[in-house]
Protein backbone atom coordinates (compact mmCIF):
# COMPACT_ATOMS: atom_id res chain seq x y z
CA UNK A 1 0.00 0.00 0.00
CA UNK A 2 1.61 3.24 -1.20
CA UNK A 3 1.48 5.91 1.53
CA UNK A 4 2.38 8.15 -1.48
CA UNK A 5 2.97 8.15 -5.20
CA UNK A 6 5.87 6.63 -5.64
CA UNK A 7 8.07 9.17 -6.51
CA UNK A 8 7.97 9.66 -3.06
CA UNK A 9 9.67 6.12 -1.63
CA UNK A 10 12.96 7.03 -3.89
CA UNK A 11 13.43 10.24 -1.58
CA UNK A 12 12.57 8.41 1.32
CA UNK A 13 14.70 5.18 1.07
CA UNK A 14 17.32 7.75 0.82
CA UNK A 15 16.81 9.73 3.76
CA UNK A 16 17.11 6.94 6.03
CA UNK A 17 20.10 5.78 4.58
CA UNK A 18 19.35 2.39 3.84
CA UNK A 19 18.33 -0.48 5.47
CA UNK A 20 18.43 1.23 9.26
CA UNK A 21 19.73 -0.20 12.34
CA UNK A 22 17.23 -3.19 12.87
CA UNK A 23 18.24 -5.12 10.46
CA UNK A 24 19.11 -9.13 11.35
CA UNK A 25 22.69 -9.96 10.89
CA UNK A 26 24.33 -13.07 10.17
CA UNK A 27 27.75 -11.80 12.11
CA UNK A 28 28.09 -9.95 15.24
CA UNK A 29 29.48 -6.62 14.55
CA UNK A 30 33.23 -7.01 15.77
CA UNK A 31 33.81 -10.73 14.79
CA UNK A 32 36.37 -11.96 12.97
CA UNK A 33 35.25 -12.66 8.75
CA UNK A 34 33.84 -16.62 8.20
CA UNK A 35 31.93 -18.07 5.31
CA UNK A 36 28.14 -18.48 4.86
CA UNK A 37 25.88 -21.09 3.52
CA UNK A 38 24.23 -19.45 0.49
CA UNK A 39 20.50 -20.06 2.05
CA UNK A 40 21.49 -17.98 4.91
CA UNK A 41 22.54 -15.22 2.48
CA UNK A 42 19.76 -15.27 0.91
CA UNK A 43 17.96 -15.27 4.22
CA UNK A 44 19.29 -11.99 5.25
CA UNK A 45 18.24 -10.44 1.59
CA UNK A 46 14.86 -11.59 1.86
CA UNK A 47 14.65 -10.55 5.57
CA UNK A 48 15.87 -6.91 4.23
CA UNK A 49 13.48 -6.64 1.46
CA UNK A 50 10.78 -7.86 3.65
CA UNK A 51 11.21 -5.53 6.21
CA UNK A 52 11.02 -1.91 3.71
CA UNK A 53 7.15 -1.37 3.57
CA UNK A 54 7.57 0.14 0.24
CA UNK A 55 8.91 -3.10 -1.42
CA UNK A 56 6.64 -5.24 0.02
CA UNK A 57 3.49 -2.62 -1.73
CA UNK A 58 4.47 -0.84 -5.34
CA UNK A 59 3.82 -0.20 -8.48
CA UNK A 60 6.75 -0.63 -10.77
CA UNK A 61 6.54 0.98 -14.32
CA UNK A 62 8.44 -0.26 -17.49
CA UNK A 63 8.04 -2.01 -20.90
CA UNK A 64 7.45 -5.77 -20.70
CA UNK A 65 10.19 -7.69 -22.43
CA UNK A 66 11.10 -11.42 -22.35
CA UNK A 67 7.04 -12.62 -22.35
CA UNK A 68 6.52 -15.85 -21.63
CA UNK A 69 3.79 -17.83 -20.81
CA UNK A 70 4.12 -21.31 -18.67
CA UNK A 71 2.07 -24.52 -19.30
CA UNK A 72 1.01 -24.23 -15.50
CA UNK A 73 -0.82 -20.45 -16.46
CA UNK A 74 2.58 -18.28 -14.96
CA UNK A 75 3.25 -15.54 -16.63
CA UNK A 76 7.33 -14.59 -16.95
CA UNK A 77 8.49 -11.31 -18.36
CA UNK A 78 10.91 -8.38 -17.45
CA UNK A 79 9.89 -4.61 -16.99
CA UNK A 80 12.92 -2.61 -18.51
CA UNK A 81 13.29 1.17 -18.98
CA UNK A 82 16.22 3.25 -19.33
CA UNK A 83 17.47 2.41 -15.96
CA UNK A 84 17.59 -1.72 -16.25
CA UNK A 85 15.24 -4.40 -15.89
CA UNK A 86 13.29 -6.58 -13.24
CA UNK A 87 12.65 -10.03 -13.41
CA UNK A 88 8.69 -10.60 -13.24
CA UNK A 89 6.69 -13.28 -12.32
CA UNK A 90 2.41 -13.45 -12.06
CA UNK A 91 1.53 -17.04 -11.05
CA UNK A 92 -2.02 -17.99 -12.36
CA UNK A 93 -3.39 -17.82 -9.11
CA UNK A 94 -2.90 -14.32 -8.77
CA UNK A 95 -3.57 -12.98 -11.69
CA UNK A 96 -6.90 -10.76 -11.93
CA UNK A 97 -7.49 -10.65 -15.71
CA UNK A 98 -4.76 -8.51 -16.97
CA UNK A 99 -4.05 -8.63 -20.61
CA UNK A 100 -0.66 -7.69 -21.62
CA UNK A 101 1.97 -8.63 -24.17
CA UNK A 102 5.57 -8.28 -25.40
CA UNK A 103 6.16 -4.54 -25.65
CA UNK A 104 3.25 -3.37 -23.47
CA UNK A 105 4.05 -0.34 -21.79
CA UNK A 106 2.50 -1.43 -17.84
CA UNK A 107 2.34 -0.62 -14.33
CA UNK A 108 3.08 -3.44 -12.37
CA UNK A 109 1.85 -4.04 -8.72
CA UNK A 110 3.49 -6.39 -6.53
CA UNK A 111 6.59 -6.92 -3.71
CA UNK A 112 10.17 -7.56 -4.68
CA UNK A 113 11.70 -10.89 -3.31
CA UNK A 114 14.34 -13.38 -4.26
CA UNK A 115 13.86 -16.32 -6.21
CA UNK A 116 15.92 -18.58 -3.95
CA UNK A 117 16.48 -21.29 -6.43
CA UNK A 118 18.89 -18.86 -8.69
CA UNK A 119 18.85 -16.35 -6.19
CA UNK A 120 17.44 -13.67 -8.90
CA UNK A 121 15.94 -10.41 -7.40
CA UNK A 122 12.36 -11.20 -8.88
CA UNK A 123 8.86 -8.90 -8.60
CA UNK A 124 5.68 -11.19 -7.56
CA UNK A 125 2.98 -9.24 -9.49
CA UNK A 126 -0.74 -9.01 -8.51
CA UNK A 127 -1.60 -6.57 -10.61
CA UNK A 128 -1.02 -4.99 -13.77
CA UNK A 129 -2.91 -2.11 -15.77
CA UNK A 130 -2.05 -0.17 -19.56
CA UNK A 131 0.67 2.38 -18.33
CA UNK A 132 -1.72 5.50 -19.85
CA UNK A 133 -4.37 4.40 -16.82
CA UNK A 134 -2.04 6.90 -14.18
CA UNK A 135 -0.41 5.18 -10.88
CA UNK A 136 -3.58 6.58 -8.99
CA UNK A 137 -6.36 5.38 -11.19
CA UNK A 138 -4.58 1.93 -11.50
CA UNK A 139 -4.14 2.00 -7.58
CA UNK A 140 -7.73 2.44 -7.10
CA UNK A 141 -9.15 -0.03 -9.78
CA UNK A 142 -6.49 -2.46 -8.04
CA UNK A 143 -7.68 -1.75 -4.19
CA UNK A 144 -11.45 -1.73 -5.47
CA UNK A 145 -10.79 -4.84 -7.17
CA UNK A 146 -9.22 -6.36 -4.34
CA UNK A 147 -11.78 -5.52 -1.79
CA UNK A 148 -14.63 -6.06 -3.55
CA UNK A 149 -13.38 -9.51 -4.29
CA UNK A 150 -13.14 -9.44 -0.17
CA UNK A 151 -17.04 -8.29 -0.24
CA UNK A 152 -16.21 -4.83 1.18
CA UNK A 153 -18.58 -3.31 -0.93
CA UNK A 154 -21.50 -5.93 -1.00
CA UNK A 155 -24.97 -4.60 -0.85
CA UNK A 156 -26.32 -7.35 1.97
CA UNK A 157 -24.29 -5.38 4.50
CA UNK A 158 -25.66 -1.95 3.90
CA UNK A 159 -27.56 -0.63 7.07
CA UNK A 160 -30.26 1.25 7.14
CA UNK A 161 -29.72 4.60 8.48
CA UNK A 162 -31.88 5.41 11.71
CA UNK A 163 -34.97 7.51 10.95
CA UNK A 164 -34.56 10.11 13.97
CA UNK A 165 -31.05 9.85 14.71
CA UNK A 166 -30.28 11.90 18.56
CA UNK A 167 -26.63 11.89 17.92
CA UNK A 168 -24.62 12.23 14.61
CA UNK A 169 -20.98 11.90 14.52
CA UNK A 170 -18.69 13.48 12.10
CA UNK A 171 -15.17 12.39 11.47
CA UNK A 172 -13.55 15.75 9.41
CA UNK A 173 -10.80 18.55 9.80
CA UNK A 174 -12.05 20.62 13.34
CA UNK A 175 -10.55 23.34 11.04
CA UNK A 176 -12.31 23.13 7.14
CA UNK A 177 -15.55 24.69 5.64
CA UNK A 178 -16.78 21.02 6.11
CA UNK A 179 -17.66 20.75 9.68
CA UNK A 180 -19.40 24.45 9.65
CA UNK A 181 -21.60 23.75 6.61
CA UNK A 182 -22.88 20.61 8.51
CA UNK A 183 -23.19 22.21 11.84
CA UNK A 184 -25.39 24.85 10.12
CA UNK A 185 -27.54 22.58 7.69
CA UNK A 186 -28.49 20.86 10.85
CA UNK A 187 -29.00 23.72 13.15
CA UNK A 188 -31.67 24.45 10.45
CA UNK A 189 -33.08 21.40 9.48
CA UNK A 190 -32.74 19.20 12.91
CA UNK A 191 -31.54 20.85 15.94
CA UNK A 192 -33.13 17.89 17.61
CA UNK A 193 -30.16 15.85 17.47
CA UNK A 194 -26.60 16.29 19.34
CA UNK A 195 -23.71 16.52 16.83
CA UNK A 196 -20.28 14.58 17.64
CA UNK A 197 -16.79 15.85 16.33
CA UNK A 198 -13.98 13.16 15.85
CA UNK A 199 -11.57 15.45 14.00
CA UNK A 200 -8.94 13.73 12.11
CA UNK A 201 -6.24 15.08 9.23
CA UNK A 202 -7.94 14.37 5.72
CA UNK A 203 -5.20 14.73 3.55
CA UNK A 204 -1.47 14.10 3.28
CA UNK A 205 0.83 11.45 5.11
CA UNK A 206 -1.15 9.85 7.92
CA UNK A 207 -4.42 11.13 7.16
CA UNK A 208 -5.70 7.54 6.08
CA UNK A 209 -5.06 6.21 9.51
CA UNK A 210 -5.95 9.35 11.31
CA UNK A 211 -9.67 9.09 9.26
CA UNK A 212 -9.37 5.19 10.71
CA UNK A 213 -8.62 6.53 14.29
CA UNK A 214 -11.49 8.74 14.27
CA UNK A 215 -13.96 6.28 13.28
CA UNK A 216 -13.29 3.72 15.89
CA UNK A 217 -12.68 6.55 18.64
CA UNK A 218 -17.20 6.51 17.82
CA UNK A 219 -17.23 3.06 18.33
CA UNK A 220 -14.77 3.08 21.43
CA UNK A 221 -17.51 5.11 23.12
CA UNK A 222 -19.91 4.34 26.03
CA UNK A 223 -23.09 2.88 24.35
CA UNK A 224 -25.27 6.08 25.37
CA UNK A 225 -22.66 8.55 23.88
CA UNK A 226 -22.32 6.49 20.72
CA UNK A 227 -23.50 8.64 17.31
CA UNK A 228 -26.59 6.52 15.39
CA UNK A 229 -24.88 7.13 12.26
CA UNK A 230 -21.30 8.84 11.27
CA UNK A 231 -20.96 10.91 8.56
CA UNK A 232 -17.22 10.57 6.72
CA UNK A 233 -16.42 13.69 5.27
CA UNK A 234 -14.13 15.63 3.50
CA UNK A 235 -14.78 19.13 1.10
CA UNK A 236 -13.57 19.01 -2.77
CA UNK A 237 -9.90 18.88 -3.83
CA UNK A 238 -7.70 17.40 -6.25
CA UNK A 239 -7.57 13.29 -6.84
CA UNK A 240 -4.12 13.19 -4.87
CA UNK A 241 -5.88 15.93 -1.82
CA UNK A 242 -8.76 13.31 -1.67
CA UNK A 243 -6.08 10.35 -1.78
CA UNK A 244 -6.62 9.11 1.86
CA UNK A 245 -9.93 7.83 0.81
CA UNK A 246 -8.64 5.99 -1.47
CA UNK A 247 -6.62 3.99 1.08
CA UNK A 248 -6.89 1.03 2.49
CA UNK A 249 -7.29 1.52 6.06
CA UNK A 250 -9.83 3.49 6.08
CA UNK A 251 -11.87 1.05 3.73
CA UNK A 252 -11.30 -1.07 6.78
CA UNK A 253 -12.46 1.10 9.37
CA UNK A 254 -15.39 2.26 7.74
CA UNK A 255 -16.06 -1.81 7.25
CA UNK A 256 -15.45 -2.34 10.52
CA UNK A 257 -17.54 0.26 12.08
CA UNK A 258 -20.66 -1.29 14.38
CA UNK A 259 -22.44 2.27 13.59
CA UNK A 260 -23.94 3.21 10.52
CA UNK A 261 -21.68 5.25 7.95
CA UNK A 262 -22.16 7.99 5.12
CA UNK A 263 -19.48 9.38 3.11
CA UNK A 264 -19.51 12.67 1.69
CA UNK A 265 -15.90 13.16 -0.50
CA UNK A 266 -15.51 16.07 -2.46
CA UNK A 267 -17.84 17.11 -5.14
CA UNK A 268 -20.67 15.18 -6.27
CA UNK A 269 -18.30 13.70 -9.32
CA UNK A 270 -15.66 12.34 -6.98
CA UNK A 271 -16.37 8.62 -6.25
CA UNK A 272 -13.65 6.76 -3.59
CA UNK A 273 -12.97 3.66 -2.28
CA UNK A 274 -14.37 4.66 0.97
CA UNK A 275 -17.76 5.66 -1.07
CA UNK A 276 -17.88 1.95 -1.70
CA UNK A 277 -17.56 0.51 1.23
CA UNK A 278 -20.07 2.76 3.39
CA UNK A 279 -23.85 2.48 4.28
CA UNK A 280 -24.23 5.27 1.68
CA UNK A 281 -22.48 7.95 -0.39
CA UNK A 282 -23.75 11.64 -0.26
CA UNK A 283 -22.43 13.74 -3.16
CA UNK A 284 -21.39 16.13 -1.03
CA UNK A 285 -21.11 16.67 2.77
CA UNK A 286 -24.04 19.40 2.92
CA UNK A 287 -26.15 16.58 1.19
CA UNK A 288 -25.08 14.05 3.96
CA UNK A 289 -26.13 16.24 6.89
CA UNK A 290 -29.45 16.28 5.11
CA UNK A 291 -29.43 12.85 4.51
CA UNK A 292 -28.96 11.51 7.93
CA UNK A 293 -31.34 13.48 9.39
CA UNK A 294 -35.15 14.45 8.49
CA UNK A 295 -36.25 18.28 8.21
CA UNK A 296 -37.70 20.10 11.22
CA UNK A 297 -40.66 21.97 9.11
CA UNK A 298 -41.60 18.66 7.19
CA UNK A 299 -41.58 16.64 10.22
CA UNK A 300 -44.10 19.03 11.99
CA UNK A 301 -46.34 19.02 8.51
CA UNK A 302 -46.14 15.50 8.97
CA UNK A 303 -47.29 15.30 12.47
CA UNK A 304 -49.67 17.94 11.95
CA UNK A 305 -50.82 16.28 9.37
CA UNK A 306 -51.27 13.08 11.23
CA UNK A 307 -53.45 14.62 13.94
CA UNK A 308 -56.03 16.05 11.82
CA UNK A 309 -56.39 12.58 9.45
CA UNK A 310 -57.11 11.14 13.00
CA UNK A 311 -60.09 13.98 13.62
CA UNK A 312 -61.11 13.09 10.29
CA UNK A 313 -61.61 10.03 11.24
CA UNK A 314 -63.53 11.13 14.37
CA UNK A 315 -65.43 13.04 12.63
CA UNK A 316 -66.69 11.01 9.91
CA UNK A 317 -67.47 8.49 12.51
CA UNK A 318 -69.80 11.46 14.30
CA UNK A 319 -71.46 12.40 11.23
CA UNK A 320 -72.36 8.56 10.43
CA UNK A 321 -73.73 7.84 13.97
CA UNK A 322 -75.78 11.22 13.56
CA UNK A 323 -77.20 10.37 10.27
CA UNK A 324 -78.42 6.58 11.71
CA UNK A 325 -80.07 8.57 14.88
CA UNK A 326 -81.59 10.82 12.24
CA UNK A 327 -82.80 7.59 10.39
CA UNK A 328 -83.75 5.35 13.39
CA UNK A 329 -85.65 8.74 14.52
CA UNK A 330 -87.62 9.01 11.69
CA UNK A 331 -88.44 4.79 11.33
CA UNK A 332 -89.52 4.99 15.05
CA UNK A 333 -92.07 7.56 14.73
CA UNK A 334 -93.40 6.05 11.46
CA UNK A 335 -93.64 3.17 13.30
CA UNK A 336 -95.18 4.63 16.66
CA UNK A 337 -98.85 4.93 17.05
CA UNK A 338 -101.40 7.84 16.75
CA UNK A 339 -103.23 8.71 19.42
CA UNK A 340 -106.45 9.98 17.75
CA UNK A 341 -106.34 7.02 15.28
CA UNK A 342 -105.99 4.18 18.45
CA UNK A 343 -108.93 6.60 19.61
CA UNK A 344 -111.20 6.10 16.41
CA UNK A 345 -109.73 2.06 16.35
CA UNK A 346 -111.61 1.67 19.92
CA UNK A 347 -114.16 3.09 19.42
CA UNK A 348 -115.05 0.97 16.40
CA UNK A 349 -113.84 -1.97 18.13
CA UNK A 350 -115.81 -1.17 21.27
CA UNK A 351 -118.88 -0.43 19.21
CA UNK A 352 -118.49 -3.85 17.45
CA UNK A 353 -118.12 -5.82 20.67
CA UNK A 354 -121.55 -4.22 22.12
CA UNK A 355 -123.21 -5.16 18.60
CA UNK A 356 -122.46 -8.65 18.65
CA UNK A 357 -123.34 -8.54 22.15
CA UNK A 358 -126.58 -7.44 21.77
CA UNK A 359 -127.04 -9.87 18.15
CA UNK A 360 -126.06 -12.78 21.15
CA UNK A 361 -128.53 -11.62 23.35
CA UNK A 362 -131.44 -11.37 20.79
CA UNK A 363 -130.43 -14.89 19.60
CA UNK A 364 -130.69 -15.83 22.89
CA UNK A 365 -134.03 -14.38 23.40
CA UNK A 366 -134.92 -16.32 20.38
CA UNK A 367 -133.93 -19.85 21.86
CA UNK A 368 -135.72 -19.07 25.21
CA UNK A 369 -139.11 -18.31 23.51
CA UNK A 370 -138.43 -21.52 21.40
CA UNK A 371 -137.33 -23.52 24.17
CA UNK A 372 -140.40 -22.38 26.37
CA UNK A 373 -142.84 -23.49 23.49
CA UNK A 374 -141.14 -27.05 23.87
CA UNK A 375 -141.61 -26.52 27.39
CA UNK A 376 -145.18 -25.89 26.61
CA UNK A 377 -145.62 -28.87 24.43
CA UNK A 378 -144.32 -31.31 27.08
CA UNK A 379 -146.74 -29.90 29.48
CA UNK A 380 -149.13 -32.87 30.59
CA UNK A 381 -152.08 -30.20 30.95
CA UNK A 382 -151.66 -29.21 27.31
CA UNK A 383 -152.71 -32.91 26.05
CA UNK A 384 -155.21 -32.59 28.01
CA UNK A 385 -156.84 -29.24 25.87
CA UNK A 386 -156.42 -31.98 23.14
CA UNK A 387 -159.29 -34.41 24.50
CA UNK A 388 -157.05 -36.96 26.49
CA UNK A 389 -157.76 -37.25 30.33
CA UNK A 390 -155.65 -38.10 33.03
CA UNK A 391 -156.20 -40.30 36.02
CA UNK A 392 -155.13 -39.76 39.39
CA UNK A 393 -155.55 -41.80 42.47
CA UNK A 394 -156.51 -40.45 46.00
CA UNK A 395 -153.14 -39.08 46.53
CA UNK A 396 -153.43 -36.91 43.42
CA UNK A 397 -150.77 -39.52 41.74
CA UNK A 398 -151.17 -40.38 37.84
CA UNK A 399 -152.20 -44.38 37.16
CA UNK A 400 -150.51 -44.82 34.28
CA UNK A 401 -151.06 -48.86 34.54
CA UNK A 402 -154.19 -50.89 35.02
CA UNK A 403 -151.95 -53.21 37.39
CA UNK A 404 -151.92 -51.88 41.10
CA UNK A 405 -155.84 -50.65 40.68
CA UNK A 406 -158.11 -52.65 42.49
CA UNK A 407 -161.83 -53.18 42.19
CA UNK A 408 -163.74 -50.76 43.84
CA UNK A 409 -160.66 -48.24 43.97
CA UNK A 410 -161.79 -44.85 43.61
CA UNK A 411 -159.47 -42.31 41.33
CA UNK A 412 -160.17 -39.04 39.75
CA UNK A 413 -160.37 -38.41 35.90
CA UNK A 414 -159.18 -35.13 35.06
CA UNK A 415 -160.42 -33.67 31.82
CA UNK A 416 -159.92 -29.84 30.21
CA UNK A 417 -162.03 -28.53 32.38
CA UNK A 418 -162.34 -30.65 35.33
CA UNK A 419 -161.86 -33.67 37.53
CA UNK A 420 -164.65 -36.21 37.90
CA UNK A 421 -164.27 -38.98 40.66
CA UNK A 422 -164.87 -42.83 39.58
CA UNK A 423 -165.27 -46.07 41.03
CA UNK A 424 -163.54 -48.93 39.43
CA UNK A 425 -165.77 -51.42 38.33
CA UNK A 426 -163.99 -54.39 36.54
CA UNK A 427 -160.26 -54.75 34.95
CA UNK A 428 -159.23 -56.62 32.21
CA UNK A 429 -155.07 -56.46 32.14
CA UNK A 430 -153.14 -56.85 28.08
CA UNK A 431 -154.84 -56.43 25.51
CA UNK A 432 -155.18 -53.05 23.64
CA UNK A 433 -156.77 -50.61 26.21
CA UNK A 434 -157.71 -48.52 22.88
CA UNK A 435 -160.18 -51.46 21.74
CA UNK A 436 -163.77 -50.99 23.41
CA UNK A 437 -164.75 -53.95 25.28
CA UNK B 1 -50.54 7.04 29.38
CA UNK B 2 -50.56 10.33 31.32
CA UNK B 3 -49.62 13.65 30.15
CA UNK B 4 -46.70 13.86 32.60
CA UNK B 5 -44.94 11.16 30.29
CA UNK B 6 -45.14 12.62 27.48
CA UNK B 7 -42.42 15.01 28.26
CA UNK B 8 -39.93 12.12 29.19
CA UNK B 9 -39.93 10.82 25.94
CA UNK B 10 -37.71 11.18 22.45
CA UNK B 11 -39.45 12.80 19.63
CA UNK B 12 -39.32 9.29 18.29
CA UNK B 13 -41.24 7.92 20.93
CA UNK B 14 -43.52 10.53 20.74
CA UNK B 15 -43.81 10.34 17.11
CA UNK B 16 -43.99 6.16 17.09
CA UNK B 17 -46.97 6.74 19.95
CA UNK B 18 -48.72 9.28 17.65
CA UNK B 19 -48.68 6.65 14.35
CA UNK B 20 -49.89 3.86 16.08
CA UNK B 21 -52.81 6.06 17.94
CA UNK B 22 -53.69 7.32 13.95
CA UNK B 23 -53.41 3.78 12.68
CA UNK B 24 -55.94 2.25 15.42
CA UNK B 25 -57.98 5.35 14.67
CA UNK B 26 -57.96 4.05 11.23
CA UNK B 27 -58.75 0.62 11.97
CA UNK B 28 -61.76 1.05 12.77
CA UNK B 29 -63.35 -1.54 15.41
CA UNK B 30 -63.22 1.42 18.04
CA UNK B 31 -66.43 2.77 19.52
CA UNK B 32 -66.55 6.28 19.73
CA UNK B 33 -65.53 6.88 22.79
CA UNK B 34 -62.51 4.81 22.53
CA UNK B 35 -62.08 6.59 18.96
CA UNK B 36 -62.44 10.36 21.19
CA UNK B 37 -60.22 8.76 24.01
CA UNK B 38 -57.69 7.67 21.24
CA UNK B 39 -58.21 11.14 19.66
CA UNK B 40 -57.07 13.22 22.25
CA UNK B 41 -54.03 11.51 23.10
CA UNK B 42 -53.16 11.80 19.24
CA UNK B 43 -53.79 15.37 20.00
CA UNK B 44 -51.75 15.93 22.96
CA UNK B 45 -48.84 13.60 21.46
CA UNK B 46 -48.52 15.77 18.11
CA UNK B 47 -48.10 18.98 20.56
CA UNK B 48 -45.60 17.43 22.32
CA UNK B 49 -43.92 16.47 19.18
CA UNK B 50 -44.56 20.54 17.74
CA UNK B 51 -43.24 21.57 20.85
CA UNK B 52 -40.09 19.60 20.78
CA UNK B 53 -40.00 20.75 17.02
CA UNK B 54 -40.00 23.99 18.23
CA UNK B 55 -37.99 24.40 21.11
CA UNK B 56 -34.62 21.82 19.84
CA UNK B 57 -31.40 23.67 20.02
CA UNK B 58 -28.62 22.12 18.50
CA UNK B 59 -26.34 20.40 20.87
CA UNK B 60 -22.24 20.04 19.74
CA UNK B 61 -19.57 18.45 21.08
CA UNK B 62 -16.15 17.18 20.22
CA UNK B 63 -14.05 13.63 20.72
CA UNK B 64 -10.47 14.79 22.24
CA UNK B 65 -8.36 15.24 19.09
CA UNK B 66 -5.48 12.61 17.48
CA UNK B 67 -1.99 13.76 17.91
CA UNK B 68 -2.02 14.34 14.20
CA UNK B 69 -5.21 16.85 14.09
CA UNK B 70 -3.79 18.66 16.89
CA UNK B 71 -0.27 19.03 15.62
CA UNK B 72 -2.08 20.54 12.08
Amino acid sequence: MPKRPPAGFYARRAAEGGGGPDQPRLDPPAAPPRSHPVGDVLSRITALLRSDDQLQDLWVEGEVRNYSRSGAGHIYFRLADDGGALACVLFRGRNRGARFGQGDEVLAHGQVGIYRDRGDLQLLVDDVRPRGTGVLQAEFERLRAKLDAEGLFAEERKRPLPRYPRRIGVATSSAGAVWHDIQQVLDRRWPLAALILSPCLTQGDGAAESIAEALSAFAELDAADQPDVIIVARGGGSPEDLWAYNEEPVARAIFGSPIPVVSAVGHETDFTIADFVADLRAPTPSAAAEIVAPDRDEEAARVRGMVGAGGQVVERRAAWLQQRLTESRGRLAAAAPDPGALRVDLHRRLQGIERRAAAAMSARGAALASSRGRLEALNPLATLERGYAMLTDADGAVVGSAAGVALGDRLRVRLRDGSLGVQIESAELGGDADEPN
Amino acid sequence: MSQTDLTELPFEEVVGRLEAVIDRLESGGLSLEEMLEAYGQGVALGARAQDLLDQAQLRIEQLQASADEQAE
